[in-house]
């Protein structure tokens, strides 16, 4: 059980940041085609989020 | 620390076990959601049917539709939403996903002023808008006058009723001194017979500031004019000037751009600009001159015995003391940025007191009919705007059009006999709605998006105007217009 939650916060970390890559991207593409409908701010908080609790359960 | 190859490696997983067939279910619904959305966000920069809408009640931050400008001029709400105008005028920037051919602005108004416009940028150098009409109070009145008509979206008052119909009005209009226009133009033919050249070319100093239309005739002969003009940016990019001569049906007769030559001493540089026509159709002509307030008109020479500024210049500093000039404006607005400029100035003996630097001091004159009148300044570097021309001479009058119907028309005192108006009356009753359409000019698409304007000439802080939303619509090309158009050529 211990090792499946690992594996979706690492399948959720990589969704998370594939995300944030696609958007980055587009939006270097075409200005104002993320922002102008999603705010990255909380994206990018959920990602750091994500991240931390991930770097928890490696460490343990 | 994450190894990064890892991100990678990971979509190379083994999918052996049966939690591993979950994580692979996981993976293709994420990758699923993130195609979806990648997908309609294409879409909605594409917009692939021509289409798209954006709406706002400036109640938090919108992307596509900027909030109102300069917050100087706006007073929030009680749920401190920054949509109330206190004065004039306000911009706006939208941001459509691509370039499209019209634009729709559907505004909501609440106590709206005695005139509102609403315009969009069409020269970002001259910022200059092209406006129309909102809500004009003079109509919505003159349209219960018994001696109104009314068609399609023409009204025509007559003082006293002579015309049938607007169209035959149109076709035979009376004489320009009789009628006032609003959001429409028609120019009667000006033929003066008795008119003369000036033998030798006459240098007619001006010092005006940025830019002006000068009006003047031709009996056939062509326009031939030198230009004194002197750059006082320090700025070292290339400027751009532009003069362009229309005829009063409106058509460019000709156009010029150049770049103003720069150099070290440049704000020292005096450049001179010859403007010479071919051979004209007897009449009058409207000069345009486009360029930034950093440019200066320091004096023109010409053989052109009439020539007259229209509506607007900008006297600069040239230390000019008690002077005149003259004007057939029925209302006039003065301003100065220049605290020596500060004046009492007198318009056909009535005086208007210029007590304080960046306000805009107006006068609806007693007088009301288009006689000329004198105009005493004791300084100059002022701006001084007004419904009709300005000449540095009283001999050198020529005004070919028909006033402007303003806010600041006074009909019962005036000697206009007929009012012809593009305009469709939305009544008096709030909620005051009105899409105004407008083709889109690329030419003022900045990073901010495309510029729009809320001008309501008579404000008052005490009634400010309420904007309660706003909606735009975008309407272009759809995609298989343009992939037809693509693979046809």
């Amino acid at each position: 059980m211990e090792d499946f939650r690992y594996h979706v916060l690492k399948e959720t970390y990589l969704a998370l940041s594939t995300f944030l890559g696609v958007f980055i991207i587009l939006e270097i593409i075409k200005p104002g085609l993320i922002l102008g409908y999603l705010n990255l701010n909380f994206w990018l908080f959920f990602w750091a989020v994500n991240v931390i609790i991930l770097l928890y359960y490696k460490k343990n | 620390m994450i190894n990064r190859g890892s991100l990678f490696r990971n979509l190379a997983l083994n999918w052996y076990d049966e939690e591993m067939q979950v994580m692979r279910k996981i993976r293709y619904i994420w990758i699923g959601i993130l195609g979806t959305i990648v997908l309609s966000l294409l879409y909605v920069a594409i917009v692939p049917f021509g289409e798209i809408s954006y709406q706002t009640d400036f109640s938090k931050y919108y992307y596509f539709i900027s909030d109102f400008s300069p917050l100087e001029r706006l007073q929030a709400n009680a749920q401190k939403i920054k949509r109330i105008i206190v004065s004039e005028p306000v911009y706006f920037f939208v941001r459509p996903p691509r370039a499209f051919e019209t634009v729709a602005v559907t505004a909501h108004f609440t106590n709206p002023a005695s005139l509102i416009e609403i315009g969009i940028c069409r020269d970002q150098t001259a910022w200059n808008f092209e406006r129309q009409p909102f809500y004009f109070e003079k109509l919505e009145q003159l349209v219960k006058s018994q001696n109104t008509l009314i068609e399609k979206d023409l009204i025509l008052w007559q003082k006293e009723k002579k015309y049938d119909s607007i169209s035959d009005f149109i076709k035979n209009p009376p004489r320009a001194e009789d009628f006032a226009l609003y959001n429409f133009n028609i120019t009667p033919s000006l033929l003066l017979p008795d008119y003369t050249s000036l033998p030798e070319p006459k240098m007619y100093s001006l010092g005006i500031r940025g830019n002006y239309i000068l009006l003047t005739y031709s009996n056939g002969d062509p326009i031939e004019m030198n230009f004194s003009l002197k750059n006082t940016s320090d700025s070292k990019t290339s400027q751009t000037v532009t003069f362009n001569l229309y005829n009063t049906k409106n058509e460019v007769i000709e156009s010029e751009k150049f770049n103003f030559p720069l150099n070290d001493q440049q704000s020292k540089i005096i450049f001179e600009k010859k403007i010479k026509t071919k051979n004209l159709i007897p009449g009058a002509y409207r000069l345009e001159f486009i360029a930034g307030n950093d440019f200066v008109t320091e004096s023109v020479t010409t053989t052109q015995s009439r020539l007259a500024f229209l509506n607007r210049l900008w006297l600069t500093d040239a230390s000019r003391t008690h002077f005149s000039m003259f004007s057939d404006s029925t209302n006039i607005q003065v301003q100065t940025l220049n605290p020596k400029s500060v004046q009492t100035i007198f318009v056909g003996g009535e005086k208007i007191d210029l007590t304080e630097t960046y306000k805009q001091f107006s006068h609806i004159l007693k007088n009301q009919n288009r006689e000329i009148k004198e105009i005493k300044l004791e300084h100059d570097d002022i701006i001084i705007a007004g419904d009709g021309v300005f000449t540095f001479a009283s001999s050198d009058i020529i005004n070919p059009f028909p006033r402007q119907f303003t806010n600041k028309t006074i009909l019962e005192k005036s000697d206009i006999d007929y009012v012809l108006a593009h305009y469709q009356p939305i009544g008096s009753q709030a909620p005051y709605t009105r899409t105004v359409v407008f083709n889109v000019s690329p030419f003022c698409h900045d990073r901010r998006g495309l510029p729009f304007i809320i001008a309501a000439p008579d404000i008052e802080t005490q009634e400010p105007v309420e904007v309660t939303s706003l909606d735009i619509t975008f309407k272009g090309r759809t995609l298989s217009n343009y992939l037809k158009k693509l693979f046809s050529n």
